[in-house]
């Protein structure tokens, strides 16, 4: 694998943007190429919002992934409408409270829960996320996802950020996705 | 050193290090990171930012800023370029430099406020009424958004007309590394008169066929009018000169064309089929095609970078020695209808369209090849 697709994708006003644009930044701090792109509906709250990001270690011609090596959906929709994207050997991390019984192969992590739990707040389940997605695959270190964070911390707090990222690592055992990227 | 820039943070980053000092828009989906940006930096370079009321008024108030001397520019999306035609119109006329962002969104109308298209492409050309000379350039990546947003404002300075820079939403909205240190901006200074403000003729051209422009304020004073006028500024309908008016503001553009017109290619010396697409649509295909070339096939990419004028003379040199040309563009067929004309029968054109408010795919692109391929077989 030369190159780590992921889509972060939920509704809007979860932070998926964001999140997933931590982790594009996060690369190019690595000396990885990354391309982070978007789509989302005229609403400012509610309905869908996805992000790409690719990972590689050459340049990015398309920065649309047509599959994807790693889904991470924080709702229900997300989850239909775009696991048929996924690699048959994919990752589908899926938050609890969107998980269903059909999910089989799916991780199902507690986003939304954990993000209540140490933030005291729904907001926040995008960075726990992000935790879970640096956890999971092993395409960005996370340093550099840290140093990221330093620059741009969502919402203006690092301290609250950093919190919620470390709930998110915690989520997941370390897996092996997306390594040979890193390893060159 | 890289950074993750995106598509419209780069487009202002590039305006302020042009020169630009004005901004006055009306936020518009996709284009808002460009008037949010500007909000946030051209105070901390002594410019000046004004929300306006609507998108004419944005534009009226960058062309009152040009005329004051300063580079001015302005962004917007379908909505609110379709208000704006009136006064590139104006400014056509009164040659007033101005550089105008249009991030495509589906149109017509409100149509897909979040969504890409290559929709405005015929509308950037012909969009105001009468004959005008215009430059349209078309960015497909965000450090080539960086660098035509700065040639769009020396051209515009240079040329004394309305610049227009037209990218989709995709890659308006795109992040990806840029190496700001190692782009190239492009210099122009609008020449100002060097006679005595007794002896100003505001539209005489110097040998270039661009009058010098004084700047409000300085003692100079004409007359600036959306009628057809004398080299004076005084309106007029004496045939030969509103004649001689409209051939200058054409030729003024072409004799500079080298200087304006460029574009991309791949595998354009042994190409059979090539592939014609610009914005995001070309990195569809330059995918495409360098997939379909390290398998052994002879396709290749033209991707213009200039859209208005169109690099005529360079595809049809390419249509010369190839079998097939394929544009591919998020419409319902514009760009096409321009390379039909100039290819004119020296090779087969086939479109491979999308307009559905998604971007156009490699997979798109490929099968479009494909099957022109197996037409030829």
């Amino acid at each position: 694998m030369t190159e780590l697709r992921v889509r972060v994708a939920g509704s809007g006003g979860q932070g998926i943007a964001v999140a997933a644009l931590l982790f594009a930044d996060a690369a190019v701090r690595a000396g990885l190429y990354a391309t982070h792109s978007q789509a989302y509906g005229p609403e400012s709250r509610g309905g869908a919002s996805k992000a790409d990001v690719i990972v590689s270690r050459a340049p990015i011609a398309f920065p649309i992934a047509a599959r994807i090596d790693v889904l991470v959906a924080l709702t229900r929709a997300a989850v239909e409408r775009y696991r048929g994207d996924l690699e048959t050997d994919g990752l589908l991390l899926v938050d609890r409270d969107a998980a269903a019984p059909l999910d089989g192969a799916a991780r199902v992590v507690p986003l939304v829960a954990e993000a209540r739990r140490v933030l005291g707040a729904a907001l926040g389940a995008n960075l726990v996320a992000l935790g879970a997605l640096v956890a999971a695959t092993d395409a960005v270190p996370l340093a550099a996802v840290e140093e990221a964070i330093r620059a741009h911390p969502p919402g203006g707090d690092l301290e609250r950020a950093l919190r919620a990222l470390r709930a998110g690592l915690a989520l997941t055992p370390v897996a092996a996705v997306g390594e040979e990227v890193r390893a060159g | 050193m890289s950074e993750l820039l995106q598509g419209n943070r780069a487009c202002v980053q590039a305006a302020i290090a042009s020169g630009c000092r004005f901004f006055a828009g009306y936020p518009i989906t996709p284009s808002s990171e460009i008037a949010e940006s500007m909000a946030r930096l051209l105070p901390e370079v002594g410019g000046v930012f004004m929300q306006m009321e609507d998108e004419m008024a944005s534009l009226g108030a960058v062309l009152g800023a040009s005329l004051a001397g300063s580079p001015a520019m302005t962004a917007t999306s379908g909505p609110g370029f379709s208000l704006m035609q009136e006064h590139i119109g104006y400014a056509a006329l009164a040659e007033i430099p101005c550089v105008v962002i249009d991030v495509m969104r589906g149109g017509p109308s409100t149509g897909l406020p979040t969504r890409p298209s290559q929709g405005d492409v015929m509308q950037a050309r012909w969009g105001t009424h009468g004959d005008h000379p215009v430059v349209a350039l078309v960015p497909a990546s965000v450090p080539e958004i960086y660098e035509l947003t700065s040639l769009a404002f020396a051209l515009s300075e240079r040329l004394r007309v309305p610049a227009l820079v037209l990218y989709d939403e995709v890659v308006g909205h795109l992040r990806e590394p840029v190496d700001l240190g190692t782009l190239r901006l492009s210099r122009a200074e609008r020449r100002r008169p060097t006679v005595e403000p007794s002896a100003y003729r505001p539209y005489a051209p110097d040998a270039d066929l661009v009058p010098p422009l004084a700047d409000f304020g300085t003692g100079y004073r004409f007359h600036v009018t959306g009628l057809t006028h004398d080299e004076a500024g005084r309106p007029t309908e004496d045939p030969a000169v509103v004649g001689a008016l409209h051939r200058r503001l054409q030729e003024k553009v072409a004799r500079a064309r080298d200087d304006v017109v460029s574009f991309a290619g791949i595998g354009l010396e042994d190409a059979e089929v090539v592939v014609v697409a610009y914005g995001i649509a070309a990195r569809a295909a330059e995918r495409a095609v360098t997939d379909a070339r390290a398998r052994g096939e002879r396709l290749g990419l033209f991707r213009p970078r200039t859209l208005w004028p169109f690099p005529d003379v360079e595809l049809r040199a390419v249509a010369e020695r190839v079998h097939t040309i394929v544009v591919a563009e998020m419409n319902l067929g514009q760009v096409v209808l321009e390379v039909e004309r100039i290819v004119a029968g020296r090779a087969r054109v086939e479109a491979c369209l999308r307009a559905d408010g998604t971007a156009l795919t490699p997979d798109d692109v490929a099968h479009a090849v494909a099957s022109a391929a197996g037409a030829l077989a």
